[in-house]
């Protein structure tokens, strides 16, 4: 049987981590970079399992699993703080945001 | 991580210490949550928490134990008692210290000190973290609850952008780490830093492999390096810090600017050292540039600031960048292959117990600047402190003699310690280092002194009675203990170094 090698895994997921990162970098609206933020994450969990299939290890696709239940987290409280932050300022673009400076 | 044993019961006492805060900090969640007037109860229970782990890391430091439970996932070693002890006390007094802003709050006080408690939970799985997942996910627990914390109060302005910058960089830094980690990995086939260390998986070796491995390896180690730079706010990836610190309530700031350093700092020195030993001619020469800039920019940025807490804030990054300086001086030895690398680990719990006591004596001062715990304040408040609280200025003189290094203090001897243990590796370019960190030192004494000079140089404003200085029960309290550690420190800096040995031997892998 032929297997895609190990390698093509993590160009496939450090592209998506570049999307993520890029993504992250120029938009501007709250709820979009959290967006760009799962799916740097998601890369992550591309490589462990694409890593734990190629070592024979199912450490890797355990703590994929892991990660899956750590983005909800953050997600959840990132959520929470957006819709505060939509009650104080009627915006959740991060320009507005530029009270704290010094 | 290997085989699936059930739980033994010695697992469960290497993980003694985040046991007895994550208990501690459920049932304060609980109490605060189930009764209404609960707040002065959940206080308690948090603390009494956080003296239980410190007694216990108190006693069992120097002791030369090593207890390793889940597959060597996690380790209960001096190191990480001596880590966990400047965490557990910088939770007792911030809690201490949020007496007054937990009674101002309507409601939600009982989950504060539950989340504090959590978050040193997570301090003490980062301190002991001998798997690089295990580590990741003490960084995800100390982080979320702090993201919490600092947009705590959430009808003002400026603690939800605060807490929403936080979450933002928070974040993005935590998938930087994991993404790191899923590389080195994907090039190691393991994530427990201890086979890293050793045998055909050893991280020197896989850059011999192949030129994909040693370039994923490579890179992995320089996002994790990333990663935790961000958490612990080292200079480039420090831009955050000022922000969340000005705009967090000031005891939630208090609580951030020492735990989760001194957590993040450890775990680095740890999985640096020893998981990528092998690779220390690599990450020591970047660390060292990062040292540098993290002191200049630190020391730099907190020269001229007007503001009590933003100053602060840029002198925890200084602070940050001097205990670097441990670890690149243990980084150059284990490149030598000597075994005495393993002596930066005191000088490292040295620096973190001494900077936990210093900096909240510091901002239990600041907090009595102001009558609430919102927003930042003017340091030149200060103005005539002497006249009418001369015990409070005699405090806030001692908190930033030891905060600038000024012999003899308990700063003093932490940076005699940490500068000695860079100094011990003999490279010329660490020298240079430590040149510029003194340089730094003395550069910081010009904005640590200015606040004393403000008590005790100027007179109080006609008109005014001293009404700057709005003195509360547990800010007095924090002061006086702040205040007797940094001259316990100062006085007997032998009663931590005696450990020295003990602290730096458990480190070594077993023979």
């Amino acid at each position: 049987m032929q297997f895609v090698p190990l390698q093509v895994y993590i160009l496939v997921a450090a592209l998506l981590f570049t999307i993520g990162a890029a993504g992250f970098c120029t938009r501007r609206n709250v709820l979009v970079m959290l967006m760009c933020v799962e799916l740097m994450l998601t890369s992550a969990s591309l490589v462990f399992v694409a890593a734990a299939r190629a070592h024979t290890d199912v450490n890797g696709q355990v703590i994929a699993l892991f990660l899956i239940a750590l983005a909800a987290v953050e997600v959840a409280v990132g959520l929470a703080l957006v819709v505060a932050v939509f009650h104080n300022r009627r915006s959740v673009d991060v320009d507005t945001m530029s009270d704290l400076k010094g | 991580m290997s085989g699936f044993e059930i739980v033994q019961p010695s697992d469960l006492g290497a993980v003694l210490l985040i046991l007895i805060m994550v208990l501690f900090g459920l049932a304060s969640l609980l109490v605060g949550s189930l009764f209404r007037q609960g707040t002065g109860m959940s206080a308690w229970i948090s603390a009494v928490g956080f003296i239980l782990t410190g007694t216990v890391c108190a006693i069992s430091l120097g002791r030369g134990e090593r207890a390793e439970g889940f597959a060597s996932g996690y380790v209960l070693d001096d190191l990480t008692y001596g880590l966990v002890l400047p965490c557990a006390v910088a939770g007792l007094l911030s809690i201490l210290l949020s007496l007054r802003y937990l009674q101002s709050l309507k409601h939600g006080a009982g989950e504060f000190c539950g989340l504090m408690a959590l978050a040193t939970a997570g301090m003490a799985v980062m301190a002991g973290a001998q798997d690089l997942v295990v580590g990741f996910f003490g960084v995800e627990l100390l982080s979320v609850p702090l993201y919490i914390m600092a947009a705590y109060s959430r009808r003002d302005r400026l603690s939800n952008e605060a807490g929403l910058k936080y979450l933002m960089i928070g974040s993005v830094s935590s998938a930087i780490l994991v993404f790191g980690i899923a590389l080195s990995y994907a090039a190691l086939g393991t994530t427990n830093i201890i086979a890293m260390a050793d045998g055909r998986l050893a991280a020197g070796a896989a850059l011999a492999e192949s030129p994909f491995t040693s370039v994923t390896a490579l890179v992995g180690l320089g996002l994790i390096i990333v990663g935790l730079g961000f958490k612990a706010a080292l200079v480039p990836f420090h831009m955050w810090c000022p922000d969340v610190y000005q705009g967090a309530p000031t005891p939630v700031t208090t609580f951030f600017s020492v735990g989760p350093k001194v957590a993040t700092v450890g775990l680095l020195y740890r999985v640096l050292l020893v998981g990528f030993g092998g690779l220390a001619e690599w990450w020591a020469p970047v660390l060292g540039v990062v040292a540098v800039l993290t002191m200049t920019v630190g020391n730099l940025g907190a020269l001229l600031q007007p503001q009590g807490k933003r100053m602060l804030a840029y002198s925890g990054i200084a602070h940050a960048g001097y205990m670097l300086l441990a670890v690149i001086g243990a980084g150059v030895l284990y490149a030598k292959g000597s075994d005495d690398w393993a002596a930066a680990s005191v000088a490292i719990v040295f620096y973190g117990l001494s900077y936990s006591f210093m900096n909240l004596g510091a901002f239990a001062a600041i907090s009595q600047l102001g009558p609430s715990d919102l927003g930042d304040v003017d340091l030149d408040r200060l103005k005539g402190l002497h006249v009418h609280r001369p015990f409070a200025a005699a405090g806030l003189t001692l908190f930033m003699i030891s905060l600038t290094g000024i012999p003899i203090t308990a700063g003093f001897w932490g940076k005699l310690s940490v500068f000695s243990a860079a100094l011990s590796s003999g490279a010329g370019w660490v020298w240079a280092i430590v040149i510029i960190a003194a340089i730094n030192s003395a550069i910081s004494a010009y904005y640590y002194l200015r606040p004393v000079a403000y008590s005790y140089m100027w007179e109080p404003e006609a008109g005014e009675s001293g009404e700057t200085w709005i003195p509360t029960q547990s800010g007095s309290w924090v002061m006086a203990a702040a205040g007797i550690g940094v001259l316990g420190l100062a006085l007997l800096p032998a009663v931590i170094l005696n450990a020295a040995d003990a602290i730096g031997q458990s480190l070594l892998p077993p023979p």
